[in-house]
C-alpha cells in the first residue's frame, strides 16, 4: 500500500502543493496556475486538487499533510520584534496583530477546515529546514553542505545544514537571525529603485548590468561581513523590522541619493536614447546603486559559503531559498566558489517549501531512505490531445493538426527561422518560477530587434530586461563560457555564463549588456521535444539557440491550460501558437 | 490576490472530516497551548503576559467576526 504525502506551502507568498507518492513526486504546482493571480498566496485550494486529481486519490487517502513552517513561531518572532522595537514599531504592530490573530496564526484549523482532513494527519516543518530538504533531499548527491537563503522563515534567515545519505539526513549547522537578512538587504535595495518588493528582485539583477559598482563601499556600511561567514545589516539604515510598508529609513536616502520612482522610465548612459544628460546621470546612479547591491550580495554569499567550506569540508554544495533564485550570483559561485558541485532547487523561493515539507515528512520525519532525484521539472498538468481539439473545436478556432508535438518541430523551426514569436505549450506545465520549454514565448536570438519586437508587441515589459536563450546540451560549450560548477543549474536556467569572444555579436536578443546570459541548457532527456526543435531551428539557421521567455504576458502568471494560451494568443501579437500538435495561426 | 477567506469557500475534494464547532474551538485552545509552551521554552517570560493578551484579543475578534451585524466595524476599528 502506497504512502501519500502532501506538501503545502501558502499565506505569505507564493503558495504551491507537491504530491509524493512513496517518496517520488506526482505533481507539483503553484497556485497561480490555477487561481490566475500572480504570487498567489492563499491556501493552494485548486493545485491541491488537480495534485490529488493526478495521484487518482482523495483527501482521504492521504497519510500526511504537511504545512512548509512553523507559524506560532513566527508569530513569537514578530512579537518579540515589536517589543525591541518599540516605539518605532507602533504602525505596523496593530496591523500585524490583525493579521496574525484573525487568520494567520490558525493555520491548524483553516488546514482542517479547508482540505476536510482528520486533524492528526498534519505536520508542520520549518520553513528553512524545508527550504533545506528541497535543495537536497532532491538532489543527485549522497552528501552535501546546503545553504539556504532568503528574507526570512520563522527566526532564520540564512540557513547552513549537513546533508547526509542516511538519517538523520538534515542535520543543522549554524543561521543568522531576523533582522540581519540578505534577503532583505536586496529587498530594500528593489524598494529604493522604485520595484515591487518580492516580485521585482530580478528587475535590479537585470539593471544591475548596466552600472559600475561605485557605490560599493556604501554597501559595506550597510552589510557588514563578519568572522566565520556570519553577517550584520546596520539596521540605522533599515525600517523593514519595524514599518508596515517602508523598508529603509531617510539616512539610507542620504547614504545613496534620492529613490527612484515606480515606472520612471530607465535611461542610463548605454540606453540614453534621446533622455536629457541630467536623466541620463540619475538613472546611471540607478543602474550604479544595482551594481553595487548585486555586488555586495554576491561577496556576501561567497563569504559565507567560503566559510562553511573551510570548517565542513565536502565538494558539494546545494541551494534553495529565494536568493538562490539570483542567477547572477549563482554563477559567480560557481565561477569563484569553493565547491566542485552545486544544485539549486529550481523552485528555490517560498513555492518550493511544499516540496521540502513533503520530502522532510517522507526522509526525516517517516525515515525512508532516498530516492527521488528531480531532473525534470514538467511536473504540472497537461491536457490531451482529444481535449485540446475539443477546446479548439468548441471555441471555432481554426489550427492545423500536424499530428503529434514531434512532427511540428520542423514547422515551428521554419515559422522561427522566418522571424515569426511563437506561443510553445507541451505537455505539462514547469516546477518553479521558469518556463523552460513547456510554456514558453521563443524567437529567433539573432535578430537585432527582436528583443525590442517580443517587449513591444507581447511581454509588455520594461525594455532594459534581457532574454534568455535556451540552447542544445551539445552546443552549449561551443557557445558560452561555462564554469563546471554551473552545468547542472543551467539546466533550469539559474545562472549566468558570458557568450564566447569569437560569437560576440551572434545572439543579439538574448546577451546582456555585459555579455552574460540566464542560458538554459536543454539535454535530450529532459525534454526531448524542445532538444528536437532548437535542433530544427539549428538546421535552419546554423544556430542551436532560441529565445526562450516565458508564456505569459505582464502581470499574468504563466499560461496553465489551452484556453490561457488561446486567451494570450488574442491579446498579444504572437504570430503562432504551437500546442501540443496543433498550429494556431494568430487571428489577426 | 485571493484572500484565506476566498480559499476557504471552495472546498478542493470531498474530504474525510469536517470538524464541529467544539472541535474547532478546542483546536484553536490548542493552538494557544501550544504558542504558551514555546514561549516559555523559550525563556520568554516576559511575553506570556503579551501573548496572553493579544490572544484573547483574536479570539474576541473571531468570535465578533461571526457575529453578522458587528463585523464590518472590526475592519473600521483596526
Amino acid at each position: 500500500m502506497s504512502t501519500w504525502i502532501l506538501g503545502v506551502s501558502a499565506l505569505y507568498h507564493d503558495a504551491a502543493a507537491v504530491l509524493l507518492r512513496d517518496g517520488v513526486i506526482v505533481a507539483a504546482a503553484q497556485e497561480e496556475r490555477f487561481s490566475r493571480v500572480k504570487h498567489d498566496a492563499s491556501l493552494p485550494v485548486r493545485a491541491t486538487k488537480w495534485c490529488l486529481e493526478q495521484g487518482g486519490i482523495s483527501i482521504g487517502d492521504l497519510d500526511h499533510l504537511v504545512f512548509y513552517e512553523k507559524p506560532l513561531r513566527k508569530f513569537e518572532r514578530i512579537l518579540a520584534n515589536s517589543v525591541a522595537t518599540f516605539p518605532r514599531s507602533w504602525r505596523a504592530f496593530p496591523r500585524q496583530m490583525v493579521t496574525w490573530l484573525g487568520s494567520k496564526l490558525w493555520v491548524r484549523n483553516q488546514l482542517v477546515a479547508t482540505f476536510a482532513i482528520q486533524p492528526h494527519k498534519l505536520l508542520f516543518s520549518e520553513h528553512h529546514l524545508s527550504h533545506a530538504a528541497s535543495a537536497f533531499l532532491c538532489s543527485p548527491y549522497d552528501e552535501a553542505t546546503i545553504l539556504t537563503v532568503d528574507g526570512v522563515g520563522e527566526e532564520a534567515t540564512t540557513g547552513l545544514w549537513r546533508g547526509t545519505a542516511e538519517a538523520p539526513f538534515i542535520e543543522p549547522l549554524a543561521e543568522v537571525r531576523f533582522p540581519h537578512s540578505l534577503g532583505m538587504f536586496y529587498s530594500t535595495i528593489t524598494a529604493l529603485l522604485g520595484f515591487a518588493v518580492n516580485s521585482g528582485e530580478y528587475k535590479v539583477m537585470g539593471m544591475a548590468a548596466y552600472g559600475e559598482p561605485r557605490f560599493r563601499a556604501e554597501m559595506d556600511q550597510l552589510l557588514r561581513l563578519e568572522d566565520g561567514g556570519a553577517f550584520s545589516l546596520d539596521l540605522d539604515y533599515f525600517s523593514f523590522h519595524y514599518h508596515p510598508t517602508q523598508s529603509y529609513r531617510p539616512r539610507l536616502v542620504d547614504l545613496l541619493g534620492e529613490p527612484r520612482m515606480p515606472g520612471e522610465p530607465f535611461r542610463p548612459t548605454a540606453i540614453a536614447g534621446d533622455a536629457s544628460a541630467e536623466a541620463v546621470a540619475r538613472n546611471q546612479r540607478f543602474a550604479d546603486i544595482a551594481a553595487s547591491a548585486q555586488a555586495a550580495i554576491e561577496d556576501a554569499l561567497l563569504h559565507v559559503v567560503r566559510a562553511a567550506h573551510a570548517e565542513h569540508g565536502g565538494d558539494t554544495l546545494c541551494m534553495a531559498g529565494g536568493v538562490a533564485l539570483n542567477s547572477v550570483a549563482n554563477h559567480r559561485l560557481a565561477k569563484e566558489g569553493p565547491y566542485d558541485k552545486l544544485w539549486i532547487q529550481p523552485a528555490a523561493g517560498d513555492a518550493g517549501g511544499a516540496l521540502g515539507a513533503a520530502l522532510w515528512a517522507w526522509h526525516c520525519v517517516l525515515g525512508k531512505p532516498r530516492t527521488a532525484t528531480l531532473d525534470r521539472i514538467d511536473l504540472g498538468r497537461s491536457w490531451t490531445r482529444d481535449q485540446t481539439r475539443q477546446i479548439l473545436d468548441d471555441l471555432g478556432i481554426t489550427y492545423e493538426d500536424l499530428g503529434d508535438t514531434s512532427a511540428s518541430t520542423e514547422r515551428a523551426a521554419a515559422d522561427l527561422a522566418e522571424g515569426d514569436i511563437i506561443g510553445w505549450f507541451d505537455g505539462r506545465f514547469e516546477w518553479g518560477p521558469r518556463a523552460l520549454g513547456h510554456r514558453s514565448i521563443l524567437a529567433d536570438p539573432r535578430g537585432a530587434d527582436t528583443k525590442d519586437k517580443v517587449n513591444a508587441r507581447i511581454k509588455f515589459r520594461e525594455s532594459f530586461r534581457p532574454f534568455a536563450p535556451a540552447i542544445t546540451e551539445e552546443a552549449a560549450d561551443d557557445w558560452y563560457d561555462i564554469a563546471p560548477a554551473a552545468r547542472v543549474p543551467l539546466r533550469f536556467m539559474l545562472a549566468t555564463p558570458t557568450l564566447k569572444p569569437e560569437r560576440e555579436g551572434s545572439l543579439p536578443a538574448t546577451t546582456h549588456l555585459d555579455g552574460t546570459s540566464r542560458v538554459q541548457i536543454v539535454r535530450r532527456a529532459d525534454h526531448p521535444h524542445f532538444h528536437e526543435l532548437i535542433g530544427a531551428f539549428s538546421g535552419h539557421s546554423d544556430t542551436p539557440v532560441l529565445l526562450n521567455t516565458s508564456f505569459n504576458l505582464k502581470g499574468d502568471p504563466i499560461v496553465t491550460s489551452p484556453i490561457d494560451a488561446l486567451a494570450t494568443l488574442r491579446r498579444s501579437e504572437l504570430d503562432t501558437l504551437y500546442m501540443d500538435g496543433f498550429r494556431v495561426p494568430s487571428p489577426d | 490576490m485571493a484572500s484565506v477567506s476566498q480559499a476557504q469557500t471552495e472546498p478542493s475534494t470531498p474530504g474525510e472530516h469536517t470538524p464541529t464547532r467544539t472541535e474547532s474551538i478546542l483546536m484553536r485552545f490548542g493552538t494557544v497551548g501550544e504558542l504558551l509552551m514555546l514561549v516559555s521554552a523559550g525563556g520568554r517570560w516576559w511575553m506570556l503576559p503579551l501573548v496572553l493578551a493579544l490572544v484573547v484579543l483574536g479570539i474576541g475578534l473571531v468570535a465578533l467576526q461571526s457575529v453578522e451585524y458587528i463585523a464590518p466595524f472590526i475592519y473600521m476599528v483596526f
